[in-house]
């Protein structure tokens, strides 16, 4: 009796102290997590502190002025990358949004060879941009002597941004029940009555995801253009070209990309968001 | 029965009548598996090929843009002669050092996120935090590091401030620290991820289990939730050391030049024009990938196993 009260007791302290423990091990947990995310962050809002002050080289903000965003008007050499960049962003956009709904209603539907077509369309995720441009350059220009331009641009930036695109699309995809088709089929819907009345409406926010992902990892790509671009100039071309010359329109760099990353910022958190709502309902 | 049949035809027109070829095909045709097999062919042509042509082409030697056809070993060679070996070393070493900090991170925050977290808002925001970094130019978001590290930036101006050094602290920037420092942020989320997803498939009541036949927090974590988690961490693991060695942007900007690492090898290999050399470094790069993927089915088949021993 007395054994079994004082075991009991024991238990008990040793509940206490692994639950004060716990409450110190989520503690640290969040404070180093939450400090590695904010070394994403933190950079990206001084930049755009340091866009908006006199003196942005020093490394310190102060003497908060507009004139480097108003510089944007007069020195407008940013204008035609952006505009490139814009429009093989877009091509992209389309490419995956197209090729992803095409894959990603189908994939889980199907029976044999999931697994391996899979792993080979998500395989771009695990080879690193380096390799990709170097060997793109490689297989297309000294293999074949094809002429690299905006077409190797657009080829490589693609390969970056299916996988992403197609992961955005099979979380909805996956959940889509296929039962709904049988029975359109059952009631004598034409196949294409079927795409466009259920599998479109039910896809949707898939699609557009897919379309945003691609528009977005376009836009920001930078090493695997490196290598592919020719004389093309891409926006993260122009800002790698002047960063790495330490040339003096550091500035215009600066609110250049501070927009960037407002817009990029603002559409992800759509996507994203576009994607849980979806699950919710 | 009509499931059955919608199932294997895949394409609901009209169930495989068996052993037709002819038949068959027409039924590919019209099937929406087509579409698919056709985009895989062309994403193998297109896209994988390219990937692999690194290794052919290590083992070849070109002058410029034009191919010698005669195998050969030099590209290897030139890297141990020319001491370009210290470059594989000090890159695989930065890359296990943030490996390793993400992971520490990476795992615990994964963790509380899965299966502590009750708030589904919560959750959909961190999930958020940890997206958009994979949507920011990567030279403008390195390239701010220079004006808080840098002699006169923000982070010495405080020290001194503060009397803490009496002068800048130099081996702040262009040095490895900063690169480790500007590598951990944009890759955290390529660890948290992955790992987040393997706990949340870890049933609650497993846990519960371990908890009432009287396991204390750390035998659950060791007994019942790594192992389970095992396929993800490995795979946090390959999706952050794997971009982390081949990062070009990050040494290049805060490595100043100092310390060269693969990736600025490669990409100065390749301004020379020294294709083949650029290649067998490409090679060294997708062949650890190949080793970590190795070890990654490994460590699947290995819960598949002990999940079918369980069950």
């Amino acid at each position: 009796m007395n054994a079994a009260l004082a075991s009991a007791r024991f238990t008990h302290r040793a509940a206490r102290r692994e639950a004060r423990l716990t409450s110190i091990a989520v503690g640290l947990t969040l404070i180093v997590g939450f400090g590695l995310t904010a070394l994403i962050y933190a950079p990206v809002i001084w930049l755009g502190i340091l866009s908006i002050s006199g003196d942005p080289l020093s490394g310190l903000p102060g003497e908060f002025t507009p004139r480097w965003y108003a510089g944007l008007f007069t020195d407008t050499r940013w204008l035609d990358p952006l505009i490139v960049s814009v429009e093989i962003a877009a091509g992209v956009s389309v490419l995956c949004m197209i090729s992803a709904t095409l894959v990603g209603r189908a994939l889980p539907r199907m029976r044999r060879g999931r697994g391996v077509l899979l792993v080979a369309f998500l395989l771009p995720l695990v080879v690193p941009g380096i390799v990709v441009g170097i060997d793109v350059f490689t297989f297309f220009r000294m293999l074949f002597g094809i002429k690299m331009g905006v077409w190797s641009i657009v080829l490589v930036h693609y390969l970056w941004a299916f996988p992403f695109a197609l992961i955005g699309m099979l979380v909805v995809s996956s959940r889509f029940d296929a039962r709904l088709l049988e029975a359109a089929a059952d009631l004598g819907a034409s196949p294409w009555r079927r795409f466009w009345d259920i599998e479109r409406p039910l896809l949707a926010s898939g699609v557009a995801t897919a379309g945003m992902f691609g528009f977005l990892l376009s836009l920001t790509e930078l090493p695997r253009s490196i290598f592919v671009a020719a004389r093309t100039q891409t926006l993260p071309l122009f800002t790698w070209a002047e960063t790495m010359s330490r040339g003096s329109h550091v500035s215009l760099i600066y609110c250049l990309n501070s927009l960037i990353a407002v817009v990029s910022v603002a559409l992800s958190v759509l996507s994203v968001w576009l994607l849980g709502r979806r699950l919710k309902s | 029965m009509a499931v059955d049949a919608f199932d294997r035809s895949a394409g609901l027109t009209r169930p495989r009548s068996a052993g037709r070829r002819r038949s068959a095909l027409r039924g590919w045709i019209g099937s929406e598996r087509a579409p698919v097999h056709i985009f895989a062919a062309v994403w193998a042509a297109g896209v994988l090929a390219p990937i692999s042509i690194s290794i052919v082409f290590s083992l070849l030697r070109a002058h410029g843009l034009r191919i010698q056809w005669t195998l050969s070993l030099s590209a290897y060679q030139d890297i141990f002669e020319s001491g370009r070996w210290d470059v594989v070393v000090r890159t695989m070493t930065a890359a296990a050092i943030v490996t390793t900090i993400c992971l520490a991170a990476g795992f615990p925050f994964a963790l509380w996120l899965a299966k502590r977290v009750k708030s589904q808002r919560l959750i959909r925001v961190v999930w958020m935090l940890l997206t958009v970094p994979f949507f920011l130019d990567p030279s403008a978001r390195t390239l701010v590091w220079r004006g808080v590290l840098g002699s006169t930036g923000l982070v010495n101006m405080a020290l001194m401030r503060l009397h803490l050094v009496d002068a800048p602290v130099e081996w702040l920037l262009f040095s490895d620290f900063s690169v480790y420092l500007g590598l951990i942020g944009p890759y955290f989320p390529n660890m948290v991820m992955p790992v987040y997803l393997s706990i949340t498939l870890i049933d609650d009541s497993l846990i519960q289990a371990s908890a009432d036949l009287g396991a204390t927090a750390a035998q659950t974590l060791r007994n019942i939730i790594v192992p389970l988690a095992m396929p993800g961490i490995v795979a946090g693991v390959i999706f952050t050391f794997v971009p982390v060695m081949g990062d070009s942007i990050v040494p290049a900007i805060l490595g100043g030049g100092k310390k060269e690492y693969l990736a600025d090898t490669v990409m100065s290999l390749s301004t020379t024009m020294n294709y083949s050399g650029a290649a067998a470094f490409a090679t060294i790069i997708l062949a650890m990938t190949g080793l970590l993927g190795g070890v990654f089915l490994l460590f699947r088949r290995r819960v598949l196993l002990a999940g079918g021993g369980a069950a």
